[in-house]
C-alpha cells in the first residue's frame, strides 16, 4: 500500500520509552494516593519500571529538559550573586548593591567572587554562570529583551518553546507563578501561536492537582473518563491530517482523566524539602521560596516541566538601604542553593537510570535591565547592561566579561559608573572596544542549553561546559 | 525489597486502577509515536491549525442550550457530594439566597486562556460530569437528549458534536452504559463521556 507508514525499530523504541514515561508518572500518582512517603515512592517507581517494562530500560531514554525561569523586575543587578574580581580588590565597601570590602569576598573559580550573602551559592560554583555584559536595548518592560530574541524581535520565549515540546511528558507543561495573588503577571513571555504557561500562585497551585468531588463515585468516574479518552483519541486520529499534533491533545486528555482520580495536595507540600525554601523574610522572598518549592515538588512527580517564577521587589535604586539589599541577596542565594541541592539529590524518573533533576533542570535568572552600581546615597541609573545568572550542569561556572570603573566618586557626588565588556562567543576573549554580547546571543544560548532549536552562529559556546 | 512484593504491588495497582497499561499496547503506542516524532520545534511553524480551547463563554452556551441548565453554569460539590458553599469562592453569595460556588465563575480566568492543556481538559471533565448529572435529573432534559431511551445515543451525540456517532463510538458508549444498572446513571455516564471528550474535540 502506497501510503502506509512503516514501523521502524526507532519508532518501537520511542513507543516503549513513552510507555515507560507514562507508566512512571501514573504509578507515581497511584503510590502517592496510597500514602506512600515520597522517597520510598521514588525508589519503588524506579524499581517497578525496571522490572515491568524491561524492553524500555531506562538506559535507552534520552534525558528530558526542564527549565525554571526566575523573572525579576525592577532592574536588580546580578553581580551581587557572584561579583567580578574588581569588587574583591577594593579596599572599602563602596556601593549599596554589593556593600562589602574586598577582603570579605570568598574567591571562587573563573573570576567569580562570593560575598558573605551569596556564599551559599559557592557550593554550586562549577555550574553557576554570571554575566552582566550583555547590551540592553531599553528597559522598564514586562517583556525582557533577551527573552524574545532581542528587542521587538517577537521570537517565542525559550520557556514557551520548551513547555510546548514538553520533553518529559509532564501532566501540565508549564506554570507561571504570578507575583500578585489576583493572577496579574508582571513578567511576560512571547508565545507566538503557542499556548502560554498556566498562570498560578502559591495559594492556588495545588488546586491543579487536587481531587475534585464529582457526581459519581471514583470507580464510575474512572469508567466515564476512560470512555471519554477513547472517544477523544478516535476523534484525534481522524483529525491528524489538518490539526497540529492532535494526538498530543488526546494525550493531555488522557492525563487529565488520570489526574481526576488522585489527590496530590499533600505530596506537593513544599515544607518538607528544605527549611531555607520556606523561611527567610516574610512577603516577597518567602513567596518566592514557596513558589520554588512547589516547582521542585511538582517536577519530582513530573506534574510540570517548566516554571516561571516572578520576583518583584520594588524599584531597585542605589538609594536603597543596605539592610534591604542584603536581605534580598542573602534570601535569594540561600533559596537557590537549597533548590540546587534538592535537584542534585532527587532522581528524575523520566530520564535514564541514575538521572537526577540536576541533570535535566536549568535555572535562569534574568531582569529587564540592570541598574548600575553607585556610591552610597546616590541613585544608580539604568545600567545599560543585561545581567543573567544561569545554574545548569550544561554551563561552565564563572564570571563572564569584564567590569571597570569609569570615573571616580567625588565630593560632588557623581556616581561611580561601571562599564562592562563582553566575551567573544567562541574563544571567551574579551571583546574589543568595550563591546558587549547581544540579547540575541543570550536568547540562542539559553535555547541551546535547554535543547530548543537555536542558531549555531549566535550561541555563546564559551559559556557551555 | 523483594521482587515478589514488587510484582504483587504492581498487579494490585493495575487491578485497582486499571489504567496503567491502557496506552501501552503496541498499536496505541505507535499511534502516539507518530505525534512524539513530530514534537520538533520546527513543527510550531507549520500552517496547520493550533488547538484553541472554546473558552468559558462557549462552554456556558453549551450548558444552557444543550444541557438545559438555565444559569449556564454548574455547581461545585463538597466532599459529601452537596453543592459547595464557601466564602472563598468568587461566585458564592451568601447574602443572596445562598448561591452556590459555580465552576465557570470560579475558573473564569483559567477558561479564558483558551489554552488546550491537561488542566483545562481536567476542568472540563469535572464540569460536564456534574452538569450532566444536574441536567438529567430533570425529566424534560431526559426526554430531549434521550428521546429513544438510554441505549440510543444519536440525539445526545448530535446535540454535542453536530453529527451522528460512528460505529466505533457507539460501541464505546455501549460498553460504558453496560457498567451501570440504573437508567438515569447510564444516560448521565454517556452524557459525561461525550461532554468530557469535547474538551479537545471541540477545541480545534
Amino acid at each position: 500500500m502506497k501510503n502506509k507508514k512503516k514501523t521502524t525499530f526507532d519508532q518501537l523504541d520511542l513507543a516503549f520509552a513513552q510507555s515507560r514515561r507514562n507508566f512512571v508518572t501514573k504509578l507515581s500518582f497511584t503510590l502517592a494516593a496510597a500514602g506512600v512517603a515520597s522517597q520510598t515512592r521514588l525508589s519503588l517507581v524506579e524499581e517497578l519500571a525496571r522490572q515491568i517494562i524491561p524492553q524500555a530500560h531506562a538506559d535507552d531514554l534520552v534525558a528530558p529538559q526542564r527549565l525554571i525561569f526566575i523573572g525579576v523586575r525592577s532592574g536588580i543587578p546580578i553581580m551581587p550573586f557572584g561579583a567580578p574580581d574588581l569588587f574583591a580588590q577594593r579596599a572599602e565597601a563602596l556601593t549599596p548593591n554589593v556593600p562589602f570590602q574586598g577582603s570579605q569576598f570568598t574567591k571562587g573559580k573563573n573570576g567569580l567572587n562570593f560575598s558573605p550573602d551569596s556564599l551559599p551559592l559557592k557550593a554550586h560554583e562549577d555550574n553557576l554562570l554570571i554575566t552582566q555584559a550583555v547590551q540592553t536595548e531599553g528597559g522598564h518592560t514586562r517583556m525582557f529583551n533577551f527573552w524574545e530574541g532581542g528587542r521587538g524581535q517577537n521570537q517565542v520565549s525559550p520557556i514557551i518553546t520548551l513547555a510546548n515540546r514538553n520533553p518529559s511528558a509532564s501532566v501540565i507543561p508549564g506554570v507561571h507563578f504570578a507575583q500578585n495573588s489576583n493572577g496579574n503577571r508582571v513578567v511576560d513571555h512571547r508565545t507566538g501561536s503557542l499556548p502560554d504557561l498556566l498562570t498560578t500562585h502559591n495559594s492556588t497551585f495545588k488546586d491543579n492537582f487536587k481531587k475534585a468531588t464529582l457526581a459519581f463515585d471514583d470507580d464510575a468516574t474512572k469508567k466515564i473518563l476512560e470512555a471519554s479518552v477513547k472517544l477523544t483519541r478516535r476523534q484525534a486520529l481522524r483529525m491528524q491530517a489538518s490539526i497540529k499534533n492532535p494526538l498530543n491533545y488526546s494525550g493531555d486528555q488522557s492525563k487529565a482523566a488520570e489526574l481526576l482520580g488522585f489527590d496530590y495536595v499533600q505530596a506537593l507540600n513544599p515544607t518538607d524539602i528544605n527549611s531555607a525554601l520556606n523561611g527567610g523574610a516574610n512577603g516577597t522572598y518567602r513567596n518566592f521560596g514557596e513558589a520554588l518549592g512547589h516547582t521542585l515538588k511538582a517536577m519530582t512527580y513530573n506534574l510540570i516541566n517548566s516554571s516561571t517564577i516572578e520576583l518583584s521587589i520594588g524599584d531597585w535604586h542605589g538609594r536603597r538601604d543596605m539592610t534591604s539589599t542584603r536581605a534580598h541577596y542573602a534570601d535569594v542565594s540561600e533559596k537557590l542553593a537549597a533548590a540546587v541541592a534538592y535537584l542534585k539529590a532527587t532522581p528524575d524518573l523520566q530520564g535514564p537510570n541514575g538521572t537526577t533533576l540536576w541533570d535535566t533542570t536549568t535555572i535562569v535568572i534574568g531582569s529587564e535591565f540592570n541598574r548600575n552600581d553607585s556610591t552610597f546615597g546616590r541613585d544608580n541609573g539604568d545600567g545599560g547592561s543585561q545581567g543573567t545568572l544561569i545554574l545548569s550542569k550544561k554551563v561552565r561556572g564563572g564570571y563572564y566579561g569584564k567590569v571597570d570603573y569609569n570615573g571616580n566618586a567625588n565630593a560632588g557626588g557623581n556616581p561611580r559608573i561601571l562599564t562592562h565588556t563582553g566575551v567573544d562567543r567562541t574563544s571567551g576573549q574579551l571583546l574589543p572596544n568595550g563591546q558587549r554580547n547581544s540579547t540575541r546571543q543570550l536568547y540562542h544560548t539559553i535555547n541551546n542549553i535547554i535543547g530548543n532549536s537555536s542558531t549555531a552562529s549566535e550561541v555563546i559556546t564559551t559559556y557551555l561546559g | 525489597m523483594g521482587k515478589r512484593f514488587l510484582m504483587l504491588l504492581s498487579i494490585l495497582m493495575m487491578s485497582s486502577t486499571g489504567f496503567i497499561y491502557q496506552n501501552c499496547a503496541p498499536f496505541e503506542s505507535l499511534q502516539k509515536t507518530e505525534s512524539l516524532a513530530s514534537n520538533a520545534v520546527n513543527d510550531f511553524t507549520s500552517s496547520e491549525l493550533s488547538c484553541r480551547f472554546i473558552g468559558g463563554n462557549a462552554l456556558s452556551t453549551v450548558l444552557t442550550n444543550t444541557l438545559g441548565l438555565p444559569e449556564g453554569d454548574v455547581a461545585m460539590l463538597n466532599e459529601q457530594g452537596e453543592p459547595l458553599k464557601s466564602n472563598n469562592c468568587k461566585s458564592f453569595n451568601h447574602q443572596n439566597g445562598g448561591r452556590d460556588c459555580l465552576y465557570l465563575s470560579e475558573y473564569s480566568s483559567e477558561l479564558s486562556t483558551q489554552s488546550c492543556n491537561t488542566s483545562t481538559f481536567r476542568l472540563v471533565a469535572q464540569i460536564y460530569t456534574n452538569a450532566c448529572a444536574e441536567s438529567l435529573s430533570q425529566e424534560e432534559n431526559v426526554n430531549r437528549l434521550f428521546p429513544q431511551g438510554s441505549d440510543n445515543y444519536t440525539t445526545i451525540h448530535q446535540a454535542f458534536t453536530g453529527r451522528t456517532p460512528r460505529g466505533d463510538e457507539i460501541q464505546i458508549l455501549k460498553d460504558l452504559s453496560k457498567e451501570f444498572e440504573v437508567e438515569q446513571e447510564k444516560m448521565t455516564a454517556v452524557c459525561a463521556a461525550i461532554g468530557s471528550s469535547l474538551a479537545s474535540i471541540n477545541s480545534f
